[in-house]
């Protein structure tokens, strides 16, 4: 039977068809839809939102120490939230099969960095698993729990953007269930550093066991070897080199980590020249340069920035491009994404912007604020590194800086430097962008939303009391669309002698709740409206103006925040009388 | 066949893109799909390809596009460069494409079919159908390979709520598609629009 599935969504059935009864993972593009669809089709799997990668990974780990095959799952830098326990557990290995996602982003689709988790895993000692398709990435799930507890290892998984969001029909099986693995507590190989020195060596004895199976797993395959180009490839760049050079000798690494030197050696010892062809770093081109094969084409050819495509191979290999037939440039000006009608954000960037304070801003949604129109957001780093970053800021002089972190980045963390700013003293001024929902990636929930990632009713983290319990003494919460509530508490928290938080309440937009919910949207009263234009000074791209000059709401967009109308001074914005569109 | 779906986000090209994948599915196509996802979806530019009987690249290479289905005009236009000599579009519009592409849209011999998709839907009761009205359109084309009876099905299977609204937004577009098709295959000039 074949189904058509997403890149992660071939994961997910991977992971269920191999017997996972535990997954955890945090929200992150492009890796959040594996998780999505455990919880959507595959329940047996036990999949879970954890409050971090970090967790997700530890939560895992002990899951699989415990003997359950288990998946985490979390894009590339959610792989550095994690690194602490990634680097360490080959030193315990596993017990049932851990298999962690490492989501990569060439091209920084939804990033703010381009990092190559190739290189984490072999820092860490991890294997690597780089499926090419959609079949692929089920197929290799399957085998990497295989793997995992053959060598007891953990197993990476890396996909990219292009593989993890692409569809393709997928061949699926039945779900094989796995006994649990017997847990025996053993210190020396799961407990203090006093006994690491006895694991050291078993952790090279297993990357050397996995790169003599590299040398003849099926994972790595070599295709027409009878041509005259050899390229070496990996990932997603293998269907660019199928499309670019269908003919050529390819030696396909499906496991990029541990590489097999004596296949690698055999394969370019065929041909005059090697075209390396790996998006991302020269992660296998240094290896062959490494042991010594030296006749290599690779990134000084291809590059190392962005994402690869045929016509990026076309171009590099200067084989004749299929030209587009559009000669003439034709400019349409950049849509990028901005803060959806009604956000609950807006209000506060619109402040910020008024009040002329440097804003550390943070991972989410509102990495938007730095954005035209409301450019009120001066840093944004890594998960959490909003406060942080302000508290230094302020170290270095800075007297008006706001940090700005959502609720779900706050509870990821937002927390230790929250706790560290009130006991180091700090100033610090932060709002919490409270909307229970990680809402870049989609409106998944977290520990203060009070739903699990099955959507059950979960224990609700309360924001306020955890806020009051690190010290700060001045904690307010605000309705978010009430603009002149917001602008009036902020300003309260700047002035204030000593850390303070401010809460801005209100859903996310994007949660199934507000979508499906009843109300009336605000429509423009002609009669009554002055032409004051003030109304366009809050943003919304509900309002247009019509042929006369008035302004008009798109009644379709309509959120009913009220913010429109909180700032018109002849109160022409009203409640529509009837309900507008049929909600699908 | 290569197609290209592009609009905005919230405009529902990814429902568009499973109907289309779900119908090439059922006639027994070979099929790739690549889509946005993440933060492209907030208002952004989105598009994706479909490569029906086709190889397993996640992108259609730019001067292979076979059809340009847009649910915007603007999203259209930044998606020509995608399309073959003697390709389709079918925009939601209501006046065709910007006046600067009209002389290579000439030159290259694309054709272009434009519809008021908004403006039909809302009158159908949901802005949101507007994408199924462009389904609709798509389906009329002759020389759109995917089978009427196989976008119906697909309709029916990931319909969900609003199944009826959808036929009904489908049979409007399909039914102003023959329309227009008919109109561009006897008049004299074979001019588009």
């Amino acid at each position: 039977m074949s189904e058509l599935l997403l890149g992660n969504q071939a994961i997910a059935r991977g992971a269920w068809e191999a017997g996972v009864t535990f997954a955890s993972g945090y929200p992150g593009t492009p890796s959040t839809e594996i998780i999505e669809t455990l919880a959507a089709r595959y329940p047996e799997t036990n999949p879970r939102w954890s409050a971090n990668e970090k967790v997700a990974f530890e939560e895992g780990m002990g899951a699989a120490i415990g003997g359950l095959r288990v998946l985490v799952t979390m894009k590339h830098v959610g792989l550095n939230v994690a690194a602490d326990a990634f680097m360490v557990f080959p030193y315990a290995g596993t017990n049932g099969g851990f298999v962690v996602i490492s989501a990569d982003d060439p091209g920084m689709h939804s990033s703010q960095n381009e990092q190559d988790n190739r290189y984490l895993a072999r820092m860490g000692k991890v294997s690597v698993l780089e499926p090419s398709e959609a079949q692929e990435c089920r197929d290799f799930v399957i085998e990497a729990f295989k793997l995992s507890e053959q060598f007891n290892a953990p197993i990476m998984l890396r996909t990219t953007t292009r593989l993890a969001h692409h569809k393709g029909l997928v061949e699926v099986g039945q779900r094989e269930e796995v006994p649990q693995r017997e847990f025996i507590p053993d210190p020396k190989r799961f407990s203090v550093p006093i006994y690491r020195h006895l694991r050291r060596p078993i952790v090279e004895q297993t990357i050397e066991a996995l790169r003599d199976y590299a040398e003849t797993s099926p994972l790595n395959r070599i295709e027409n070897s009878d041509n005259s180009i050899g390229v070496v490839t990996s990932g997603i760049s293998y269907q660019y080199v199928k499309e670019v050079l269908p003919e050529a000798g390819v030696l396909r690494l499906g496991m990029s980590n541990p590489l097999p030197p004596k296949l690698l050696k055999d394969f370019c010892s065929r041909y005059e020249t090697v075209y390396v062809i790996e998006e991302g770093e020269p992660f296998i081109e240094e290896y062959m340069r490494s042991i010594g094969i030296s006749n290599l084409i690779g990134k000084e050819l291809f590059g190392v920035i962005g994402e690869y495509s045929p016509g990026r191979l076309r171009e590099a290999l200067e084989i004749s491009k299929v030209p587009t037939p559009f000669t003439e440039e034709i400019t349409i000006l950049p849509r990028p994404p901005m803060m959806c009608v009604g956000c609950g954000h807006r209000t506060v960037f619109a402040t910020l912007r008024q009040l002329k304070t440097i804003v550390a801003g943070d991972i989410g949604c509102y990495t938007m604020g730095a954005l035209p129109p409301y450019e009120a957001e001066h840093t944004t780093f890594a998960m959490g590194a909003s406060i942080g970053t302000a508290v230094g800021l302020e170290r270095a002089g800075q007297d008006r800086v706001i940090a700005i972190i959502g609720d779900a980045t706050f509870i990821h963390a937002g927390i230790p430097p929250l706790i560290d700013a009130v006991y180091n003293g700090s100033k610090l001024t932060l709002v919490i962008l409270d909307n229970s929902a990680t809402g870049m990636t989609g409106a998944q929930p977290h520990p203060a939303a009070g739903k699990n990632a099955l959507g059950e009713d979960a224990p609700k983290l309360d924001l306020v009391k955890l806020v009051e319990a690190t010290g700060v003494e001045m904690v307010e919460v605000v309705d978010t669309w009430q603009r002149k509530d917001v602008r009036r508490v902020i300003s309260k928290a700047l002035a204030h002698d000593g850390p303070a938080v401010v809460i801005a309440q209100g859903p996310c937009q994007q949660l199934p709740d507000m979508k499906r919910r009843d109300f009336l949207p605000f429509v423009v009263e002609e009669e009554l409206c002055t032409q004051c234009d003030a109304c366009f000074k809050v943003w919304c791209p509900a309002i247009t103006r019509t042929e006369h000059g008035f302004p008009i709401i798109n009644t379709a967009e309509c959120t009913a925040c009220t913010v429109c109308a909180q700032v018109c001074p002849p109160e022409a914005i009203r409640l529509a009388e009837k309900p507008f569109a049929v909600k699908l | 066949m290569n197609i290209i779906v592009a609009g905005l986000g919230g405009q529902g090209v990814i429902y568009l893109t499973r109907l289309l994948a779900k119908a090439a599915i059922i006639d027994k196509h070979s099929l790739m799909v690549s889509e946005s996802h993440g933060m492209s979806q907030r208002g952004g530019s989105v598009v994706s390809h479909l490569k029906v009987g086709g190889n397993k690249a996640p992108l259609i290479q730019r001067g292979t596009a076979d059809l340009l289905i847009s649910l915007d005009p603007d999203e259209a236009v930044r998606n020509l460069p995608f399309l073959r000599r003697g390709a389709t579009v079918l925009v939601n519009s209501e006046d065709g494409l910007m006046q600067e592409v009209s002389e290579q849209i000439t030159r290259l011999e694309i054709q272009v079919f434009s519809l008021p998709a908004n403006r039909m839907a809302i009158e159908l009761g949901s802005p949101a159908v507007a994408n199924v009205i462009m389904l609709g359109l798509t389906t009329a084309n002759p020389l759109f390979e995917l089978n009427y009876e196989s976008i119906l099905v697909a309709i029916d299977i990931i319909g969900s709520n609003g199944k009826e609204l959808n036929i009904k937004a489908f049979e409007a577009g399909f039914n102003s598609g023959k329309e227009k098709y008919l109109e561009y295959i006897y008049s004299p000039s074979k001019n588009s629009k």
